[in-house]
């Protein structure tokens, strides 16, 4: 897993005391911009899995496979 | 059974013994080797699967930043238009700042942020009205 995947998204920055109309929606803006990097990140850490997963699968069913079986078998990608 | 008459009984018992030994020192020698040569082929296959998981994540994590980038240009250009428009500037109520800014403090995304840590915004609260 990708090091950067360990540090989380940060928040939006936080709207200052006296924010005005467009700041507030700025800020709203950005925070869900944010929160689509962070989907992106959770979808992006599923599909990292999910090939580790399938690659694994591949893998251990070529192991215990008889020899005279193994070449007929597809190679993990 | 009189193929059995070619030795003694002692020296098919000999015999017997060295063929026992022999088989003990072939299955010693090749047991490691046959481990050692299993333990290759996995360590192989381990290193082969490291790479291609390597090269995988290398893929989404590109694929990742490029769409994080359309993002933050979305943000901008969103942020400019709001920006152009005359009702940008338009002040809001202190006391709707003050209780927006209180609610943001409570997450962790903005716990540990100083102006979170410094002031005590939920003091400055008003009391909420019961009969909303």
């Amino acid at each position: 897993m990708p090091e950067s995947f360990r540090r989380p998204i940060p928040g939006a920055e936080l709207p200052p005391a006296e924010a005005d109309a467009g700041r507030l929606w700025r800020f709203a803006t950005a925070q869900t911009g944010q929160l689509d990097k962070a989907n992106g990140r959770q979808a992006d850490t599923l599909e990292i899995l999910g090939r580790c997963e399938t690659r694994d699968r591949a893998t251990v069913a070529r192991l215990a496979a008889p020899w005279w079986r193994r070449p007929f078998l597809k190679e993990p990608r | 059974m009189i193929w059995l008459r070619i030795l003694t009984p002692r020296a098919w018992a000999v015999l017997a013994l060295a063929v026992v030994v022999l088989a003990l020192f072939a299955w010693a020698v090749s047991s490691p080797a046959r481990r050692a040569a299993a333990g290759a082929k996995v360590e192989a296959a381990a290193a082969a699967a490291r790479a291609r998981a390597a090269g995988d994540a290398v893929v989404v994590v590109v694929d990742g930043a490029a769409r994080d980038s359309r993002t933050d240009r979305l943000t901008q250009e969103t942020s400019d238009a709001i920006d152009a428009l005359p009702g940008a500037r338009q002040r809001l109520d202190p006391e709707l700042n003050r209780a927006g800014r209180h609610g943001l403090c409570q997450y962790a995304a903005y716990r540990q942020h100083p102006d979170c840590l410094q002031r005590p915004v939920a003091r400055e609260l008003p009391q909420a009205d019961p009969r909303r």
